[in-house]
């Protein structure tokens, strides 16, 4: 018989067997006692200092249970809460004091018992009050961190540190070359300096937020960014991987490096081992006068879960962690500036320049507000001084606009809405389904339409049954989410608010800059850009390919297919790579053909330009593979028929291949178009919505209200909604065209 | 063995464009019959040899193998072989699995099997091709696998769905003869769709013409060739095509004859219905082949032909002209040998027919007037 | 660059043709310069490669692979990098596996049959492709949270399974649309019932389709990582491209680890999308929009 075909048969009930092993879900953690589940987001140093506690709480428990687990840290807390509700969660866990509010709301964190809290004083004070909240401490302290001043050995010998930003900066000015390396646009590292000038980010009295980030001192620490920048003293667009990058290198080679870098401790973990250097709280703006230029301070504590699987074991890990042997193992191995006071009775610790810098540093830090509103004003903060930096803006419009993002993303949730005219729709249109069914079930004609069809829906009921299940349900329970607001956890009905708020770019101008119309045009163009450009180039290069006589056509062809073939994730990350100001190796061509390097995120014509060289280099293979594909279907006698007519080349293209090429082509190209206009990779990965969000496209534009913007998912679900609204009826619309032509 | 026997077969395919394919169709095939189903593209044939086969459902109509009921039974419980024009061999499968794939389904024993391909490869050649696949073989080389699919089954009817249409010109009319000698051989009952007529004469014991879905005539190839009961049967089969004429019928002196410009020819009795109602200047279509007529002297046949242009193939030719006058009807005329040579265009010949050969068709209902 | 397509093999222009090989060889240095700057950053251990132009490492090292191939886990000592190895090629398998499973009947009847509902049901296989992603993941997540599949393989399976199926119905409908209705008619002649003329005759000759689909499958989830990352939370449950991404972090990217890392997860898949690529276009081209 066909041997083949009982084979096939054999191999699917092998993966089905296979599918079956897997199916079988991962163990569920039971309530029970000698267990002990840690979670961190700890890495390098700090993972391997908690990995030699754990090892040493072992030993002293050996028959309780200890499992830890590294959770990555974008995703840590979000999997906290999910994990926790569900009783599969960590007993003790370690966050950030910032957290510790919401933790709270949500009941995933329980208070730490007064017993382990009775000498209070053992405990650095400040850290001590950042997990206290409403008179309850809801944490152990166990570190502390804030950013300081890192010094390289030569130009920064022993304890040598300037005594002020402003030394630094005259330095550059005579050395011409860069003097201090640090992430000038973000807000987090430019708070040191606007507390510098007496200014803050965000007031939080009276229970309310404060949008604080305003009025002189935030001018005043602009300007005087924008001048240390102009002297050279600071790099622009810098990231942490540049900071990195030139505080390795330093100001002696010809690289460009810089001999101070305003950091955090994880700075320290990148850091070559052979690297001299040391660390200072980071002095004041000016030499004379002048408020300090405090830090925002992080708080790291260790936290219990409200019903941990044994209470004492998890009490008792929770004051091992915080202990002073424990803590001297952290500060040794972690480098971390443990909240402990006795562990630094430990000579060694106090003979570290390291740790005793960034001690010194906190002591002096704000800890960070902990309301939402400090979440909501990092991103408004952060483009309004990029703005300023690239100079788009001057710092008092910037501040103003600033103001503006704070208030639109904070802005309250719609007000709750009558459900009942909803419902009356709904179930008006559950009515009118059923009256079809109905109407269906009793038409002669169509139930012989469906008895006939019986056979065919043998084949096709389980994929209909699961596609429904995985792929419609989550799609209308997405689409219906377009109709509630409020953060994720109280989420209530708001009927068509969200849908009106886009569709009047909440107030502001329709095309001020991030409303719905004008992500739309950017996402048009950005659609009609790159389908040309995929389609010019993929038909170029099959044309040339396709000539009769040419030599290494299949090295060619397998060479121009590789973009293809490469992860999409892959090469949009290392396209990033390739425009960074400094580093990548765009600007490095262009610098040998004698062009000024570009800043290519930093304005919204090459910042574009640099997505859509991304993704046309991903996806003009296909349009070549299809090209050729459809090239070979046309007749040669038609073309020489045409030349014998004496029609030039042109002619022939235009006249002949193009016409013919058309129908194979326009699926393709209505495919192309559909994807390239949900292309979240590339505009997420190479410019990341830069500058100031305009490059971003719908999709990404979505995905940044509910994973970024405070979880708005409602006003995500019914951008997505529009989306899908605006394939639709252009998508139909296009074919309608196509077969009517 | 079975006998066919098929009554008020309708098919309509649904859909927007609705289209009734057969419309009634009444069919008897005797045991052991080869029957040729013929006619244009569009006509039916295909259609009905599927539903004989039982791959389309007709909407109304029945069909009966011997005395068994079979309109709505699936293919499968039909005990049929069929041979499609495309082969339809499994590409997946070697020449001898293709063999055995229908054997197998019906469960028969393993030894059973090779017995029988072992027994039908020899007679069709394909003795070293068993363990090739379908994509190594000639075309020549698939349709006989094809066949040997169906002979391997020795099923009770045999269904042809232009299985000769895909090879050259050759070797076509020598799978023809293997056909029709399988016929002598196995003496099964055989239903085959063509529209060559080549193949529709040499193979039918019974030719069933069709036409918009409806029969035209039934009957062995000779009869259908020498009284077609249709216009559309009459100018069908035979090549070149048969001349047709307007012409008025007169009685004269006793005997019918036809006359139009540059025709008057006497029309044999039986080729007239009821004589009454032919008499007295009726208009009919007169048919006249070009292979019935013979050169008469000048003037003499019933057939005045002005030349307008001679095919010489060699071993005969044809006269292609006008009757009467240079804007007659045209009439092609078939002369034996190769004497195109000597007649020139504008030349007048003369020809002559039997009135045997001259058939006779209504001009409104295209049936003959005998019919 | 007009239209050279009808240059006959009698004439040759050489200026002609030298341009036309600049264009080409330019268009291959375009195409292959991201990926040799990739080759050369996994090759260059611990060196910077700042500022250059040509995508060559100073010194060949591969310590980036050794310490990419080499991650363990500091505590339990498990070898991390072929758990997730172990995981991703699971995943992917088991993608291609059930979206083929499922997908294959449905497309069958597609091509096949006439029913009521077929427009309708295409129709709706289209618009899935349309709406965003983003909004689903958020549904998906409590989808699998209450079938306690979160941070599972099987999960993540269910969900890349099902979101590939249909892109395989469309694949595998003009497949089956491409084998003549003649092969299962002459089975059913032969003695076979409808569903044996699909399972012995039409699916084994649409098996070179069914393979190229199945491994499109397996590469959408061999290469997924926003669903992977969402749903996905512990280290050794990860799947390649999300570990990968844990490389390229805020502060100080290691980038010859993700290189190096990235090498070993596409130069597998882009071996077998040489193999499949010249099958997919006319599948997609075919079955992709038509509806």
């Amino acid at each position: 018989m066909g041997l083949s075909a009982r084979r096939a048969v054999a191999a699917l009930y092998a993966l089905a067997a296979m599918l079956a092993v897997l199916v079988l879900p991962w163990p569920v953690a039971a309530d029970e006692p000698g267990k002990l589940v840690v979670w961190h987001a700890y890495r390098g140093a700090e993972q391997e200092a908690l990995d030699r506690l754990i090892d040493r709480f072992r030993a002293a428990h050996p028959s309780a249970e200890i499992r830890v687990l590294a959770v990555p840290f974008d995703a840590y807390a979000s999997k906290l809460e999910a994990a926790i509700l569900h009783d599969q969660g960590p007993d003790v866990f370690f966050d950030a004091h910032e957290r510790l509010g919401s933790f709270r709301d949500k009941g995933i964190v329980a208070p730490i018992d007064d017993e382990l809290l009775r000498d209070r004083g053992a405990f650095d004070p400040v850290s001590l009050r950042a997990l206290t909240i409403d008179g309850k401490t809801w944490a152990l302290p166990v570190a502390r961190k804030c950013l300081a001043l890192y010094l390289r050995a030569p130009s920064w010998p022993g304890d040598a540190a300037p005594h002020s930003l402003d030394e630094l900066v005259v330095l550059a000015r005579k050395t011409h070359r860069p003097t201090l390396a640090y992430e000038a646009s973000n807000a987090y590292a430019h708070a040191p300096i606007l507390h510098g000038f007496g200014g803050r980010i965000l007031d939080a009295e009276g229970g309310r937020d404060r949008y604080a980030f305003a009025d002189g001192p935030a001018r005043d620490s602009l300007a005087w960014v924008l001048g240390a920048m102009e002297a050279g003293a600071i790099p622009e667009e810098a990231s942490g991987a540049l900071v990195t990058q030139m505080f390795t290198t330093g100001s002696g080679t010809d690289a460009i490096g810089a001999d101070a870098a305003i950091s955090g401790p994880w700075l320290a973990g990148e850091l070559p081992a052979t690297l001299v250097y040391h660390v200072v709280p980071i002095p004041p703006v000016h030499a004379a006068g002048g408020t300090p230029t405090r830090p925002y301070l992080t708080v790291e504590g260790a936290m219990r879960a409200p019903t941990p699987r044994d209470p004492a074991l998890a009490k008792e890990f929770l004051a091992f962690v915080v202990s002073t042997e424990a803590a001297i193992v952290r500060a040794k191995v972690g480098r971390q500036v443990v909240a402990t006071n006795a562990a630094w009775r430990d000579p060694a610790l106090r003979d570290d320049r390291f740790l005793t810098g960034f001690r010194r540093a906190a002591d002096d830090a704000i800890p960070m507000p902990t309301t939402p509103g400090m979440r909501a004003a990092w991103e408004p903060t952060t483009r309004a001084i990029q703005k300023v930096l690239r100079r788009d803006l001057s710092p008092a419009d910037a501040i103003e606009e600033a103001k503006h993002r704070f208030l639109d993303v904070t802005r309250p949730p719609p007000p709750r809405r009558d459900p009942r005219p909803m419902l009356l729709l709904l179930g008006l249109l559950a009515l009118i389904g059923a009256g079809q069914l109905l109407r269906v079930a009793r038409d002669p004609e169509q139930r012989r339409a469906i008895r006939a069809s019986l056979p065919a829906y043998a084949y096709v009921t389980h994929a209909v049954v699961i596609v429904l299940l995985l792929v419609v349900v989550p799609l209308v329970l997405g689409a219906a989410t377009s109709f509630f607001a409020g953060p994720p956890q109280q989420l209530h009905y708001v009927g068509l608010a969200n849908y009106f708020e886009i569709l009047s770019a909440r107030g502001a101008p329709l095309l001020s800059s991030g409303s719905f119309y004008a992500v739309l045009g950017v996402t048009v163009l950005w659609t009609v850009v790159n389908v040309t450009l995929h389609l010019a180039i993929g038909m170029a290069l099959a044309l040339l390919l396709s000539r009769p006589v040419l030599k290494l056509r299949g090295v060619y062809r397998v060479l121009l297919v590789v973009p293809w073939a490469v992860p999409s994730y892959v090469s949009a990350l290392a396209w990033k790579g390739m425009f960074h100001r400094q580093l990548g190796a765009v600007n490095a061509v262009l610098g040998h053909l004698g062009v000024e390097p570009i800043a290519w995120f930093s304005r919204f014509s090459t910042a574009f330009a640099a997505n859509v060289a991304t993704n046309v280099w991903l996806g003009f293979p296909f349009m070549m593979v299809v090209t050729l594909g459809a090239l070979t279907s046309i007749p040669r006698e038609v073309l020489e028929a045409a030349e014998v007519d004496g029609a030039t080349r042109w002619q022939r293209f235009s006249r002949i291949t193009f016409p013919l090429l058309r129908p194979t082509l326009a699926p393709s190209v209505v495919l192309g178009a559909v994807w390239t206009f949900n292309m979240f990779n590339v505009v997420f990965l190479v410019s990341g919505g830069e500058p100031d969000g305009r490059t971003e496209i719908l999709v990404s534009e979505a995905y940044r209200w509910a994973f970024t913007r405070q979880a708005q998912y409602g006003y995500a679900s019914a951008y997505a909604v529009l989306i899908f609204l605006l394939l639709l009826v252009t998508t139909r619309g296009l074919k309608r065209r196509e077969v009517t032509r | 063995m079975a006998s066919v026997s098929i009554r008020a077969l309708r098919k309509t395919y649904p859909g927007a464009k609705s289209k009734t394919i057969l419309k009634g169709i009444d069919l008897e095939i005797a045991d052991g019959a080869f029957t040729v189903l013929v006619g244009p593209s569009g006509c039916g044939k295909s259609t009905l040899l599927r539903t004989i086969a039982g791959l389309e459902r007709p909407d109304s109509g029945t069909i009966h193998f011997d005395a068994r009921d079979v309109t709505l039974a699936e293919p499968r419980e039909r005990d049929i072989a069929m041979v499609f024009q495309s082969y339809a061999l499994y590409p997946h499968l070697t020449v001898r699995e293709n063999l055995a794939f229908g054997l197998e389904l019906r469960r028969t024993p393993r030894d059973e099997i090779a017995r029988r391909i072992d027994e039908v490869a020899p007679q069709l050649g394909l003795g070293e091709l068993l363990d090739r696949l379908p994509a190594q073989l000639s075309g020549g080389q698939r349709q006989r696998v094809a066949m040997g699919r169906a002979i391997v089954r020795r099923p009770s009817l045999f269904l042809f769905d232009e299985p000769l249409s895909n090879l050259d010109a050759a070797l076509r009319g020598e799978v023809r003869v293997q056909i029709r000698r399988l016929h002598e051989r196995l003496g099964a009952t055989m239903i085959y769709v063509t529209h060559d007529q080549v193949e529709a004469m040499t193979l039918a014991d019974q030719l069933v013409v069709l036409n918009g879905g409806v029969v035209e005539q039934a009957g062995t190839p000779t009869e259908v060739y020498e009284r077609p009961r249709t216009r559309f049967v009459a100018g069908f089969l035979g090549m070149p095509a048969m001349n047709f004429v307007e012409a008025r019928l007169s009685v004269i002196e006793g005997k019918v004859r036809a006359r139009a410009p540059g025709i008057d020819v006497a029309v044999a009795d039986d080729r007239l219905g009821d004589r009454e109602s032919t008499f007295g200047d009726r208009k009919v279509l007169v048919g006249v082949r070009p292979q019935d007529v013979r050169l008469a002297g000048a003037g003499a046949g019933g057939i005045d032909l002005r030349v307008e242009l001679v095919e010489g193939l060699g071993f005969e030719s044809h006269v292609h002209g006008a009757l009467g006058a240079r804007d007659g009807t045209p009439f092609v005329a078939r002369v034996e040998g190769a004497a195109a040579g000597s007649h020139g265009g504008g030349q007048q010949l003369s020809f002559e027919v039997d009135p045997d050969d001259v058939h006779l068709f209504d001009l409104d209902t295209g049936r003959a007037t005998w019919a | 660059m007009s239209q050279v397509l009808d240059e006959t093999g009698g004439r040759r222009r050489p200026a002609e043709e030298a341009l036309v090989h600049v264009a080409l060889v330019l268009a291959t240095i375009a195409a292959l310069y991201p990926v040799l700057w990739v080759v050369s950053l996994a090759l260059s251990h611990g060196e910077s490669s700042a500022g250059r132009v040509l995508p060559i490492p100073e010194h060949l090292s591969l310590g980036n692979f050794r310490e990419v191939v080499g991650t363990h886990d500091r505590a339990t000592g498990t070898w991390i990098f072929g758990r997730q190895l172990a995981n991703s090629l699971l995943v992917s398998l088991a993608t291609a596996a059930v979206g083929v499973a499922i997908a294959t009947p449905a497309a069958y009847a597609l091509a096949r049959f006439r029913f009521a509902g077929r427009e309708r049901g295409v129709f709706l296989l289209m618009a899935t492709q349309m709406f965003p992603g983003v909004a689903t993941l958020v549904p998906l997540y409590l989808i699998l949270e209450k079938l306690h599949l979160l941070d599972s393989r099987a999960g993540l399976v269910l969900v890349y399974a099902t979101t590939a199926v249909p892109f395989c119905i469309m694949q595998l409908r003009s497949a089956f649309e491409a084998i003549p209705v003649d092969l299962e008619e002459a089975a059913m002649v032969d003695g076979a019932s409808r569903f044996q003329a699909f399972l012995r005759v039409a699916l084994p000759a649409a098996r070179p389709a069914i393979a190229v689909t199945s491994l499109f499958a397996f590469m959408g989830a061999w290469n997924e990582f926003i669903l992977a990352a969402t749903l996905l939370s512990r280290e050794e449950s990860f799947t390649l491209p999300v570990a990968l991404q844990r490389y390229v972090g805020e502060h100080g990217a290691s980038w010859g680890h993700f290189a190096a890392g990235a090498l070993i997860v596409s130069v597998p898949v882009m071996a077998l999308f040489y193999v499949a690529q010249r099958h997919i276009v006319s599948g997609l081209t075919a079955g992709g929009v038509k509806g």
